[in-house]
This record gives C-alpha cells, structure tokens and sequence, in this order.
C-alpha cells in the first residue's frame, strides 16, 4: 500500500513535469537532432574531431535540450513551487521528504539525461559513429554539475528569477571563462594547472586531444572534480530539503 | 493536604495537561516554541479534544498560522512538544495520513485541472473522486485548471481534495476568509456535517460570529501565547455585556438600576437570564437582545 502510494505521488511529480505534448516533442527531436554526430564526423574526415565537435554544449541541439527540460524543471516547476508556496501541497502527502526529494529529482534531472543518453546512444549504435566513453561521461558529469549547482540554489534563493539569472550567470561564467582559462594554458603549454581546471571546461581538452595531444588523464580528472562537486551540491541540496520549511 | 497544596508551587499548565491521557487528545502542545529571524513568535500549550471543532483565535501576527502551520508538519517547532494522534507531525507521513490541511489560499499548482487534481488524489488515498465531485458540484468545473476558479470554487476544490484521504483531523488556517457570505454559510455547514461524522476540527478565522455558531471550544492566543483555552460555554458564561432593545428604556434602567443608552438599545452588564426575568417582571417588553460575543471576548483576550 505504502509503495503505491509512493508511486502515485512519483506518478504526479512526473505527469507535472511531462506533460502532452513535452516528450512527444523532446524525445524525436533530441534523436533527430544527433544528425550533427554524422554530419560533423564526415566533415573532418572521420576524426575524433568530429564526435568532439558534435559533442560539444550548445553546438549539440541534443545536449542543450536535455540541459533545457532539466533547468526548466528545476527552475519553472520545483522553483516555482517553492516560490509560490504549492510545494506544501506536496509536503502534505503521505511521504518522507526523502523520498519525495528523491521523486523531484529523478524527475527534474535524471529523466533528461535518461533521454539523452537513450536517443544518443541508438544514433550512434544506428549511425555506427563510435563515441568514446570518457565523452559520453563529459557530458554526464557536466550535466549532473550544472543540474545539481542550480538545485542548490533554487533551494537557497526559491525563487525562479533569482535563480535564472544567478544560474546563467555562474554556469555562463565558468563555461565561458573556464574555456578560456584552459585554453590559455593549453597555448602557454603548461599542461599541469590543467588537472585542477579542465573541470571548469572540459571539452576544450576535447578539441585538444583530438589535434593530437594526450590530455585523457586531464580529462579524467575534471571529469572526476565534476562529479565530486555534484554529490557535494546534491547532498547540501537533500539536507536543506530535509529541513526545509515552507 | 490542601494547605500543603496551596503553600507549594503554582502548577503550570503543561504539567496539568501531561497528566490528561493523551490517547484521548488529537493534537498536544506542550510549551510549543517557535522562533523566525531570531525571535520567538510563539510559546505555546493547549491542546485538542477529538470529535471537537476548536477555534484557534488571536489578533494579526498572535501566531495562528505560524501554529496551524506546525502542526501540519510544514514548520519545524523551535523546542517544546507537539504531538498530532501521538506523534511529532514534521516528516511523519503516519500523521499526514489521518489529517487534512485547509489553508486560506489553496497551494496546489495552478496549471493542474481541477478533474486532473481530484483523479490523482482519487488514486493516491484510493478513492473515486466522482462522489465527491457530484456532491459539492465540481463537475462541470473539471475542465478548469485551478487558475481559472473563482475564490469559492478554489476553497470548494481544496475542501474536496482534503476529503479525499478520509481525515480524522481537518486543519484549516481561515478557511473562509476569502470567501462571499453564501459560500461562507456553505462552508459551515459542511464543517458541522463533518464533525458530526466524527471529525475532529481546528478552524482559525477572523470571523468571529461564524466561529460562535460552530466551535465547542476555543483557544485564544494573542502576542503568540495562550490567553485562554477551553470550551466555549466557559468563555461565554458568567456576568456578560447585554444589548437591550426594549419597548420603555427610561423604565428598564430603572427596574435594572444600572446600564447605559446607546443609541436605541440599552448596553448592561449582568447575567443575561436574570436582566430578563428582572424586565419580564417590570412588565418591559424586550424587542431584540444581543448577549456577548466572541467579538467582546476576543477584544478581552487579545488585550490579556
């Protein structure tokens, strides 16, 4: 009985966040729009340059999607709800706040990635485009990060434009300028700084590597530095929803 | 004994209500603190007898919803004990299971349908909605979403959604306070249907003449304390003002020997059965009488 219930609360969390026409359009588009993994991969000569390319925030129509329907949930629907106080609507259902946490944000932000990874992966099985793993788990960790970095903040400021523009601004600032700062040092040549901020931007280590340059442990480790700032900002995240009052 | 009584300590009223069964109380506050930006906005004890319909009372900012609000699990008590069926309400789903919250201003998402709402809590606490939704005529409203509703189709539909789970306890924080004065009526009667059905209530209003004609007991807080708590024929009872509208007033303030004019009534304190028999003797016709209200009693309470 307890489990139903559960599911019937997940059931409603998700047909909130999904509903006609939202995976209708989503889902074909994020496959359809994998069109630049081919596109790209013919371009430069079946090089790895190519995948990186197509693989790349903003350039992948793909990416940017899932990134979009996850910071559309997290900020227009859980941030609105914390905002405008409907969030005790939930708070009133027969569940812990963890597990109902948990449904937010398997909802907001695992689901996307759930479809990106899903539409992705049938392209390139289908397209018989070979996609390095470490790429795929680029994007992951860097999803999860930039995800978890404005649940966090939503949770602080509840309110959806404090949160928009704070989380264009800080996830703009660090992909832009982290770019640059890796780019720089990719230039001066002085590889090492690269293990402490390839985290801020790792698909230029991408772009690097497939010139010719072997930055696979640089990546690893800000891949690596990604993923550890995500659990810290998903758990600062359940333990402010823990003790969250409305 | 009785001297040893009167010499020792004063008890306080936690220590008389610690002595109560609490299997027989719904809801138990125990010098209930909570504290917002530093400082303590209420320090409360009192509790809720089942199949009760108590009336939670006080002036702007006393601390009703801050209370209301605790007790449904959605605020975090500062220090003190609050029990709901016997447990702490903060993240407890057991309680959240037996009691319904109504506020003032529903907060469901407002793109939902109302027929979407209703089916899903349908689902959630295993009940079919359409009952519910013939009863208190929502059916041709399932279409809407909640931010297309009028204010009394709004508390209509958070009246039908709190229903859905069957409560023992219904919690409401001015439940009507936006509501027209038919709606109000409507309201009313189904909290005494409710109750009736041996649901136990707590109804915090601004309304004081509507709470009169619906609460067994009440709790006054004011400044975020307990002024009073108890039943209602307690408050009431006892030397009270009376408003008089008689045939002769000259000969009624005489016959009463006390009392003013105002305007064309006569205001007296006393008891209210012994000013009547006093003008029923004299042979004064009494045209209309107005007895206390909670309205003078709240003005007492919330100046305590």
């Amino acid at each position: 009985m307890r489990s139903s219930r559960s599911f019937q609360v997940l059931s409603m969390v998700y047909r909130e966040r999904y509903r006609e026409p939202t995976l209708e359009l989503v889902v074909p588009t994020m496959l359809v729009s994998n069109v630049f993994l081919v596109a790209f991969y013919e371009r430069f000569g079946f090089q790895l340059l190519g995948v990186v390319l197509a693989f790349v925030p903003l350039i992948s129509v793909s990416e940017t999607l899932a990134f979009s329907l996850g910071l559309r949930n997290l900020i227009f629907v859980t941030g609105e709800h914390l905002y405008d106080g409907s969030m005790i609507s939930f708070l009133t259902y027969p569940l812990r706040r963890e597990t109902l946490f948990f449904f937010i944000y398997i909802s907001d932000v695992v689901l996307p990635l759930l479809m990106w990874v899903f539409t992705t992966l049938t392209y390139s099985m289908l397209s018989g485009v070979e996609v390095p793993s470490l790429l795929y788990l680029t994007f992951v960790a860097g999803y999860l990060f930039s995800e978890n970095l404005v649940l966090l903040i939503i949770l602080l400021f509840r309110s959806p434009g404090v949160s928009t523009l704070l989380s264009l601004f800080l996830l703009g600032g660090i992909f832009v300028f982290g770019g640059a700062l890796n780019y720089y040092q990719l230039v001066q040549g002085d590889v090492t700084p690269l293990y402490l901020t390839s985290f801020l931007n790792p698909f230029v280590l991408w772009i690097a590597q497939s010139f010719g340059k072997d930055l696979t442990s640089e990546i690893v480790s800000g891949v690596v530095g990604e993923l550890a700032l995500t659990s810290l900002t998903f758990l600062i995240s359940f333990l402010r929803f823990r003790v969250m009052e409305v | 004994m009785d001297k040893r009584r009167s010499s020792g300590p004063k008890p306080r009223p936690t220590r008389l209500i610690s002595s109560l069964s609490t299997v027989n109380i719904v809801i138990l506050a125990e010098n209930l603190r909570k504290t917002l930006g530093g400082r303590e906005v209420v320090n409360l004890t009192f509790h809720v007898e089942p199949g009760s319909v108590t009336g939670l009372v006080g002036p702007n900012g006393a601390g009703k919803t801050v209370t209301i609000k605790m007790i449904s699990g959605i605020l975090r008590k500062s220090s003190g004990k609050l029990e709901v069926f016997g447990q702490d309400p903060w993240n407890n789903p057991r309680v959240h299971e037996r009691m319904s919250v109504i506020f003032a201003t529903p907060f469901y998402p407002r793109e939902i349908k109302v027929g979407e709402l209703l089916r899903d809590l349908g689902k959630l606490y295993g009940r079919d909605p359409r009952e519910l939704t013939e009863e208190f005529q929502l059916t041709p409203h399932l279409q809407k979403r909640l931010n297309q509703l009028s204010s009394g189709l709004l508390q209509r539909v958070q009246l039908v959604a709190s229903l859905m789970k069957d409560p023992e306890l219904l919690v409401a924080d001015e439940p009507t306070s936006n509501l027209d004065p038919t709606s109000r009526l409507q309201f009313q009667e189904i909290m005494k249907r409710l109750n009736g059905s041996g649901v136990t209530i707590l109804i915090s209003s601004h309304i004081l003449s509507e709470l009169e004609r619906l609460v067994s007991h009440v709790i006054f807080i004011s400044r975020g304390e307990v002024t009073f708590s108890g039943r209602i024929n307690d408050v009431l009872k006892g030397e009270e003002e009376i408003h008089l509208l008689v045939d002769d007033p000259e000969r009624a303030l005489k016959v009463l020997g006390k009392g003013t004019r105002e305007g064309g009534y006569l205001r007296v304190m006393g008891n209210f059965r012994e000013i009547v028999d006093l003008l029923d003797d004299a042979g004064v016709k009494i045209i209309n009488s107005r007895r206390a209200s909670l309205d003078e009693v709240f003005k007492k309470f919330s100046s305590a």
